[in-house]
């Protein structure tokens, strides 16, 4: 970064705005590739804040959060801080399947991640109300040039990061009730609606929901199941080997058809469908009057009671996501076996936001409409905590590395989730709140959660997202995987390698000690990576060969100022939808929707004039 | 599918449509050379891999197909083993005795050997990334690329496997449907569902094996490709079809007349065909007069209609039930009697416009082929162009052949993907490798293979099946 004077303390290389998961990493990622770095936020005690279920992980989730981890980001070392109870979900599956998730002390958590912020050199961390975006137009050129916030004080940056979440017009519904408002108790922001609508940025609506929170006192857990953690946790960030936690019980327990009944009776008075609300919601989280109404034929639905923190008996009930009025919020709970006197803390609501279709991104997260611009988290249309930190860590680096001169950071979908990711949002767009989920990634037998840091934490390293003490850790657990690796291959039984023999689906990683003694001092996450790796082989094989092919289709980059109306046979379809996305590669191009393997042959041909 | 230019690609070179002395059969890519040496065996000592220039290599083709016994064919292999190709890339093109059955099953072995059947066009697409020809060139062929990608595969499949695209697609659909419930599992750990179980899953892998198996014993016995191809007359009443079928009959044909009857499929209405085989410069050809299609024009014809998209005509032909490609249409319109729009000039080369009965209404304007069966004038034209067309059509177009290999090909892979996903369904317990994961794998790979049959797969058709089958989330 060059040297810069400043005449005044508000003139900053990069500002973010919004201090939740995609905002903070954003900072972080920015600051530690030193560019001096300003977090805005409404309020500072709200950093970081999970506005939802207090937990971090789950099936996709979980290989992101280790993937934010291995390029350096925040939220695998502030889980690890501050969870309460850890679980490795599918392990009855492959390991590729094996997914982390935990629940979080809501507080800590957030108290956790302020914290690093605060620590974070470079990084100024601010309670500031954004109300415009200033744009100056350079050679009929849109581009950024800092922000202005309330009190008419003005910001200086050539580049901005908006990591607003659901605050965007945000309307909060319980029932008949409307508040404005992006979560529950604070405001919404409108100034910077109108700043992306006058910059020509096509803005829509998206609806999310949260469930109700009960106080612990008043619910009866002998009528419930008891979910424990694991017993041997394991940690999120590649920096710790282990965990030593005293963990916090989940509680499940069910609804019942005379809960259906009553939510059926009321259905009209549910936001949802009485018409109150009409945008697109997460089919994949769905409110509790949504399972009732399209899964008629199920008796019951699980809910699992989620503790809050460890000084807190606030408990969240995941699995009934509601919008319905406090009075049937109130009654179901009289149905639900051990929530019978069970006192609301907190009602449950719906609520709908604006967000910025994400195909008016570049696969770095910056505007195409104006330079140094960028969008991350749920302003993109996602939903998840993960899924806006990766999304903010990739923001932060490539501002930083845009004002350097430096080659942007884009991960591919072979790579990691983050790149299967982001590149769905820029080259597909959203009908509805995008999660993860691990059918989404074609290379998902490469992209598991005990790799994450062999296949990230190199590039990190080059780029300086990553401090030395990372990087050696790696080199080490590199080294370990690779001479056990060998010593299985050159090692015979029974006339072929032992590696050939530990493919055999019955054959486990202590058969292979038992032959090899020396095998047992291998640390516990370098033999898993030979393990799988082994057990993988033949199928990471044939994946690799696609993969070399669309490598091939990377390396024909499309210039971003080509002309597709000059490749006269492009069909109308075809060359609309190119000519709105904008693709950077054939690779890109050949995954829009509606694009041909003819088009890009054609494109092919026109590319090498 | 994908013109990755870095995969070995195989076509025929000359057009299937002749009877000609010798068939050349092309392989394109960087493993060219490698390719042809697992299935060639070089008279004298040659080491195919080590050569350097390029060179005319005498041998015999090791043919391997499912339906018949190992065979050994003489041929002689022109080699370049280096980028001083046509495309740029090490080539070799097999000089095969001309017949169609054996240059057909040369590509088949070829691609046994880890080729795949080349796109229409895409040997040109690979000479100009070359720079071997020029854009305008290049241009030319990439019209038929477009035009080829989807209808020309859509027209074959109906064509050649009537009633085979409707199982598959069931069967893409049964498919699609079990992924679904097996991400589900995989993606929704924390639900209490049990999406799909071990047996269920295990029987309707089964099925599917089954289906697939059917489906390519079908396209084996389908198999079109030692077929005449057929030029068919089309044309409004009395516009001169007969009157030119008997002329070019008389001067071309190979046998004593002998109508054949022919069938049409249009329920209810059995008419007859003319039809005669013909050979002109030692091309067979199988002519056809529609006949009759004064009254079925009232009704939608199913011939013409279907001759339309360059499709088949149900042929009761040598007491065969087989399906045959019409490879040429020929368009009759009488001259001087053009009504309302003129007849446009057809690029499509599948269909030739001809101006019939010249003799009365000769019009130099027109830029469509002209002749007259009374004088004979143009004749000799018509032939050239039939000849040209066909040539033109086969190698670069979705011929019906290729089509039916392409198809076996890919069903074949996505029977082996089957097989496989069967056995990790019948080894893997749960918690071990070998687990949902791979078999999801599988039937991944497996969907893509039908997908080439019969259409593309999108990974939100899972998703979206996952969500309307299950209720899912907290």
């Amino acid at each position: 970064m060059p040297a810069r004077t400043y005449q005044t303390a508000y003139q900053y290389d990069v500002i973010v705005i919004g201090a939740g998961h995609a905002g903070t990493e954003a900072a972080l990622a920015s600051s530690r590739l030193g560019a001096r770095t300003a977090l805005l936020t409404t309020n500072c005690d709200t950093v970081g804040q999970m506005s939802c279920n207090p937990a971090i992980g789950g099936v996709g989730k979980g290989q992101i959060v280790r993937e934010i981890d291995a390029l350096g980001g925040a939220i695998g070392q502030a889980i690890d801080a501050t969870g309460i109870q850890f679980r490795m979900l599918n392990r009855r599956k492959g390991p590729a399947m094996h997914s982390p998730r935990a629940q979080a002390d809501k507080k800590l958590y957030q108290a956790q991640v302020k914290r690093m912020v605060e620590e974070q050199p470079n990084l100024t961390l601010r309670q500031e109300a954004v109300e415009d975006l200033l744009l100056e137009k350079i050679n009929g050129q849109q581009r950024i040039v800092g922000v202005r916030v309330r009190g008419d004080v003005t910001y200086e940056a050539p580049a901005v990061i908006l990591t607003t979440g659901t605050f965007l017009q945000a309307l909060m519904h319980t029932g008949e009730e409307k508040t404005s408002g992006g979560r529950a108790g604070e405001g919404t922001s409108s100034g910077i609606s109108g700043a992306l609508e006058r910059l020509g940025m096509r803005l829509q609506r998206f609806k999310t929901g949260t469930p109700p929170r009960l106080n612990g006192r008043t619910i009866d857990y002998s009528k419930t199941e008891l979910q424990p953690g694991d017993d041997a946790p394991q940690p999120f960030s590649f920096l710790n080997d282990t965990l030593s936690v005293e963990q916090m019980p989940c509680h499940i327990t069910y609804t019942n058809e005379q809960v259906h009944q009553l939510i059926r009776d009321n259905l009209s008075r549910a936001p949802m469908y009485s018409g109150q609300i009409d945008s697109n919601g997460p089919r994949y989280c769905p409110s509790i009057e949504d399972k009732i109404v399209r899964f008629a034929d199920k008796s019951q639905h699980q809910l699992f009671l989620e503790p809050e923190g460890r000084n807190t008996l606030e408990v969240y009930v995941n699995g009934v996501s509601t919008s319905l009025p406090r009075d049937v919020q109130d009654a179901m709970f009289r149905l639900i076996p051990g929530l019978e006197n069970a006192e609301i803390m907190r009602y449950g609501y719906a609520v709908e936001y604006d967000f910025a279709p994400p195909d008016q991104l570049t696969n770095t997260l910056e505007s195409k409409l104006a330079g140094g611009l960028y969008l991350a988290g749920q302003i993109n249309g996602t939903t998840g905590y993960e899924e806006a930190g990766a999304q903010g860590l990739v923001a932060g680096a490539n501002a930083a590395l845009k004002l350097a001169s430096r080659q942007p950071l884009v991960l591919t979908r072979d790579q990691s989730y983050i790149g299967v990711l982001i590149d769905d949002l820029v080259t597909c767009g959203v009908d509805e709140p995008y999660r993860m989920f691990t059918s989404r990634a074609e290379y998902r037998l490469l992209l598991r959660q005990d790799n994450a840091d062999r296949r990230l934490t190199p590039l990190a390293a080059k780029l300086g997202l990553v401090g030395e003490d990372r990087r050696l850790r790696l080199e080490e657990k590199v080294s370990a995987v690779e001479s056990a690796t060998n010593l299985l291959e050159n090692t015979y039984y029974q006339g072929s390698p032992l590696s050939k023999y530990l493919r055999r689906p019955e054959v486990e990683w202590s058969d292979m000690v038992e032959q090899l003694p020396e095998l047992a001092s291998l640390a516990h996450d370098a033999s898993t990576q030979v393990l799988n790796d082994v057990k993988y082989a033949g199928y990471i094989a044939r994946q690799q060969v696609e993969i070399d092919r669309q490598s091939r289709l990377s390396a024909k980059r499309i210039p971003g100022s080509f002309d597709y109306e000059k490749v006269s046979q492009l069909r109308a379809e075809a060359r609309e939808k190119l000519t709105q996305i904008r693709p950077a590669d054939l690779s890109q191009a050949s995954r829009i929707s509606g694009v041909t393997p003819a088009d890009i042959a054609l494109l092919m041909v026109y590319l090498d004039r | 599918m994908t013109y990755d230019i870095q995969d070995e690609i195989v076509a025929v070179a000359t057009p299937s449509s002749g009877h000609g002395a010798r068939a050349i059969v092309r392989v394109g890519g960087p493993r060219a050379v490698e390719l042809l040496a697992n299935c060639f065996t070089a008279t004298g000592a040659v080491e195919l891999e080590s050569l350097k220039a390029s060179q005319r290599i005498p041998g015999q083709l090791r043919l391997s197909c499912d339906s018949s016994k190992p065979l050994a064919v003489p041929c002689n292999a022109f080699v370049w083993p280096h980028d001083r190709s046509y495309t740029r890339q090490p080539l070799v093109e097999l000089h095969l005795p001309g017949a169609a059955p054996l240059s057909n099953a040369a590509v088949e072995t070829l691609c046994r050997a880890g080729g795949r059947l080349a796109q229409a066009g895409e040997f040109t697409l690979r000479a100009f990334l070359g720079g071997r020809i020029d854009l305008t060139q290049a241009e030319a062929v990439l019209g038929v690329i477009d035009a080829s990608d989807r209808t020309s595969l859509d027209a074959a499949l109906a064509q050649l496997a009537g009633g085979l695209s409707k199982p598959l697609d069931l069967l893409r659909n049964q498919l699609l449907n079990l992924l679904a419930e097996l991400e589900a599992g995989l993606d929704f750990a924390d639900e209490d569902i049990e999406f799909i179980s071990r047996d269920v899953l295990g029987t309707a892998l089964q099925e599917a094996e089954a289906t697939l198996l059917e489906s390519l014993q079908q396209l084996t016995t389908r198999d079109t490709s030692s077929e005449t191809p057929q030029v068919v007359l089309t044309g409004p009443p009395n516009a001169g079809k007969s009157s030119l079928f008997n002329l070019l009959v008389e001067r071309y044909s190979r046998e004593a007349a002998s109508p054949a009857a022919l069938v049409s499929e249009v329920a209810g209405t059995t008419r007859d065909y003319l039809s005669a085989a013909i050979e002109i410069d030692g091309h067979s050809l199988r002519l056809i007069d529609t006949a009759g299609q004064e009254t079925l024009r009232a009704v939608p014809s199913d011939i013409e209609t279907k001759a339309d998209l360059g499709i088949a005509v149900a042929s009761q032909a040598a007491g065969s039930t087989q399906k045959q490609t019409a490879a040429l249409r020929i368009e009759c319109s009488p001259a001087g009697e053009l009504r309302g729009s003129a007849p446009r000039r057809e690029e499509k080369t599948s269909v030739i416009s001809l101006l019939t009965k010249a003799d009365l209404a000769a019009d130099p304007t027109q830029e469509l082929l002209t002749c007259s069966s009374f004088t004979g004038a143009g004749i000799e034209r018509l032939v050239q162009a039939i000849l040209q067309k066909l040539d033109a059509g086969e190698p670069t177009g979705e011929g019906v052949a290729s089509t039916a290999l392409r198809c076996r090909v890919s069903l074949e892979q996505a029977h082996e993907a089957i097989i496989s996903a069967l056995d990790l369904c019948h080894s893997g317990g749960e918690g071990q490798l070998g687990g949902e994961e791979l078999i999801s794998a599988e039937l991944r790979t497996a969907l893509d293979r039908l997908g080439e049959v019969v259409g593309a797969v999108y990974n939100d058709d899972v998703l979206d099946r996952v969500f309307s089958q299950f209720c899912i989330g907290k």
